[in-house]
């Protein structure tokens, strides 16, 4: 996580400087504020990743949730 | 694993460089709204490595200036907060929220100039009882915030969070009179983890090691907060004094804030939580443990050079004194004799307002005694 943000924060200050691309969030700040970490209880009987994978393909970011309403 | 050249490019955020301008896209928190009050004193803001200070006028507008007055670099920090805006207590120039120069009284009324001053000044709004500050100029496409004293823009507007008041933490400390520093200690008090670590490593008895009371203060000593018998030892906990943020029901955000150090009911204050804060920058402690050293490592070529001049007041910082635990005038004080005795060089060069010497070694100094 550190270092997808570290990365991601280094892409947009670079896009920045030289395209002069607006950072994310700028210009929809309210896909942020319900972001939080997120949680499951895997079954007993499945392996914790597969639950994880699944739980992850069910999430929807807000930004695309909002463009879409 | 990011290179030397990349932790440079994540970590300065002065004016000018490019993760400073990317920062400065977006609105920062800096102090409480209720830290300002028409026509009392200014208070102190460090925000992204610029030193600032805000007021609010008789009017009851804010605003958010360079400390340095334009005319002789003077810190408005001291200045009268008046009748519609602040005057400088050197030569008196008083300016409005927005920068404009109102009144030069050490000068005839035929060389008036005032038209042609302007202090360096960031548009500022309120939402919750936040102040966030916009240090980012003129936005694209936007006209340069012409009507920014009358409404923010709505671009702008959409940056900040909702007006809606959700009571919810932003501390509640009264000793603290700089609040914008404790914004990144409250990030990082977030986890429990990270409050153990600062100076949580030093053995009992090491002089270096924070009184317990500074430690709990800055939020980095866990010792099992959660257990009955520390819980006793913490003072009492109060409600929150600020409606901070939120279209988030309240319940929700405590929840979320509370759960990894004191369980849903744990409202200790340490624990508040914004979901924006200013970001740690390359002016702040090492540590990150809030505190802010002035001189730190990093800027000078010799780290030795460093040890002699600021050591002795980082280390009794960095031991849980702070400036903003004293009285104003002691605090003052204490300002402006660092100011002296950093080398010259590097006193000129800050009051040119530009960014810190970059300098090849790493960011983070190793803490030493």
């Amino acid at each position: 996580m550190i270092v997808v943000t570290r990365r991601r924060l280094l892409e947009a200050a670079v896009a920045l400087r030289d395209k002069g691309t607006v950072p994310p969030l700028v210009d929809n700040p309210e896909a942020s504020w319900s972001a939080r970490a997120g949680e499951l209880v895997a079954p007993a009987d499945q392996p914790w990743f597969d639950a994880y994978e699944a739980a992850l393909g069910q999430a929807v970011r807000q930004d695309r949730r909002l463009a879409a309403e | 694993m990011t290179s030397q050249a990349e932790n440079e490019l994540l970590t300065r955020v002065g004016p000018g460089t490019p993760m400073g301008a990317l920062m400065r896209q977006y609105w920062i928190p800096a102090c409480l709204s209720s830290e300002l009050v028409a026509d009392r004193e200014p208070v102190r803001l460090m925000l992204l490595g610029e030193r600032l200070i805000a007021f609010r006028d008789s009017s009851g507008r804010v605003g958010v200036l360079d400390h340095r007055c334009p005319h002789r670099c003077a810190s408005l920090f001291f200045g009268r907060n008046e009748e519609g805006g602040l005057r400088c207590i050197y030569h008196g120039w008083k300016f409005d929220t927005e920068g404009n120069c109102l009144d030069m009284p050490n000068l005839p009324a035929d060389q008036d100039f005032r038209h042609k001053v302007k202090a360096k000044a960031y548009a500022a709004a309120e939402r919750g009882g936040l102040v966030y500050v916009y240090m980012g100029g003129a936005r694209r496409g936007t006209p340069a915030a012409g009507a920014r004293g009358d409404a923010v823009p709505a671009r702008r507007d959409r940056s900040l969070l909702p007006a809606t008041p959700v009571q919810l933490a932003a501390g509640a400390g009264r000793r603290h009179r700089h609040r914008a520093l404790r914004l990144p200690a409250c990030r990082q008090a977030r986890g429990r983890r990270h409050r153990s670590r600062p100076h949580g490593s030093l053995p009992a008895g090491d002089p270096r090691r924070p009184p317990r009371r500074a430690r709990h203060r800055l939020g980095d000593d866990v010792h099992g907060l959660s257990s009955g018998r520390a819980r006793q030892r913490l003072p009492p906990l109060r409600p929150f004094p600020d409606a901070v943020l939120g279209n988030v029901p309240e319940r929700a955000l405590r929840r979320q804030h509370h759960r990894p150090g004191l369980g849903p009911d744990g409202r200790h204050p340490h624990h508040a939580v914004l979901p924006e804060l200013e970001p740690a920058d390359t002016t702040a402690h090492p540590h990150r443990c809030g505190c802010r050293d002035p001189g730190f490592r990093t800027l000078f070529a010799d780290p030795a050079e460093h040890d002699r001049l600021v050591r002795p007041l980082a280390a009794r910082r960095q031991c849980g004194e702070r400036l903003s635990d004293r009285p104003r005038a002691a605090a003052d004080h204490e300002l402006q004799r660092d100011h002296r005795r950093l080398p010259t060089g590097f006193r000129r060069h800050r009051e040119h307002g530009r960014d810190l010497r970059p300098h090849p070694r790493a960011i983070w100094c190793r803490a030493t005694a």
